[in-house]
């Protein structure tokens, strides 16, 4: 029976090239849709229309995992890796995914310093416009704005990010294992 | 026939069920916070665009995810479940999954493109529908037979 080839490869670079490369698509695509909300007119809704450019962003997003492990099987894995070291690739890739995108986003800040609160302020203008009570717009406005200011905090977007974009790329670094292994990953089938 | 890594199998399975009950949002728990600030929504923010519109209601406050992302992480859960009782009693399927899923991911960007073109409006039940074709071939991808 044909068994992938274990031997202790180093990953860390295919890692790594994947966090840079879909981290900053990842950080330009959601910049481009910041932008986009901010100067566009107040909707009566909590959700800018250009909130579907961070779909994209999403797509982009978990595909680190696939790419790191294509990346890996070409220049380290000899034809092959197993599903369970493709999904520890894959969920690497992930934390270096959002670990790119927030470094960016705070070399950005010194860059713009005012996007964010102008993000925030284009939330509020289109809360405002909802037809909703008083009382519970107000609510809605003070959640909103806090919660928009708390997630500025480097830390709070990395506890935020990490989990979900980890769990993506973990399950497409599996499905890179399985579609770019020259033989098969015999993981799970004795 | 039986699955030789039964911890991976079991450790993705964990994970999956417990990004489809996050995905469901707050309104399944019934919890108070306005439901834009409840954790299952910031967990998902960076990932999918949550417009209400567009997102399935649970209890009166919308899912964490939107209606095709709801599909995807559904489909793959049930793909997944589905896989280890495939791969348990069978050997692999010489069905082209790689294929499917390629196929799925085009038609889901082509439906994208068309709505979003005003060519077409999707619906709910169809964006839910496309989204569950990807995750359900994603899954189902680790029963193809190589050979």
């Amino acid at each position: 029976m044909n068994q992938v080839n274990n031997q202790e490869h180093n990953y860390w670079p295919s890692v790594g090239l994947a966090g840079a490369v879909f981290g900053m698509l990842l950080f330009v695509i959601s910049l481009f849709g910041s932008y986009a909300a901010i100067n566009s007119e107040p909707t009566g809704s909590y959700f800018s229309p250009y909130q579907i450019i961070w779909t994209l962003a999403c797509f982009v997003g978990a595909f680190g995992g696939l790419f790191a492990v294509w990346h890996y099987v070409q220049h380290e894995g000899q034809g092959g890796v197993t599903l369970g070291k493709g999904a520890l690739i894959g969920f690497f890739a992930g934390a270096a995914v959002t670990i790119v995108n927030v470094l960016l986003s705070e070399v950005w800040q010194g860059i713009d310093p005012e996007m964010n609160e102008r993000l925030v302020e284009s939330t509020i203008r289109n809360l405002e416009e909802m037809d909703l009570p008083g009382d519970q717009k107000q609510m809605m406005i003070d959640s909103a704005a806090e919660g928009m200011r708390e997630d500025q905090n480097i830390f709070a977007q990395i506890f935020w990010s990490v989990p979900m974009y980890g769990i993506l790329n973990l399950l497409t670094g599996m499905i890179g294992a399985k579609s770019f292994s020259s033989r098969e990953p015999e993981d799970t089938v004795e | 026939m039986k699955l030789l890594k039964p911890k991976l199998y079991s450790l993705i399975l964990v994970l999956i069920l417990a990004v489809v009950v996050t995905a469901l949002g707050g309104g399944v728990f019934n919890q108070q916070l306005v439901w834009v600030e409840q954790w299952q929504h910031r967990l998902f923010r960076g990932l999918c665009h949550q417009i209400p519109d567009r997102s399935f209601w649970i209890n009166g406050q919308p899912m964490a995810v939107c209606s095709r992302c709801a599909g995807i992480y559904g489909g793959f859960a049930i793909g997944w479940v589905f896989l280890g009782i495939v791969l348990y009693v069978k050997k692999r399927m010489a069905i082209p999954f790689k294929r499917i899923i390629l196929l799925t991911i085009g038609i889901n960007l082509l439906d994208f493109v068309g709505n979003m073109l005003g060519l077409w409006e999707n619906t709910l039940a169809s964006r839910f529908g496309l989204g569950l074709s990807i995750g359900l071939s994603a899954a189902l991808l680790f029963a193809e037979n190589k050979s």
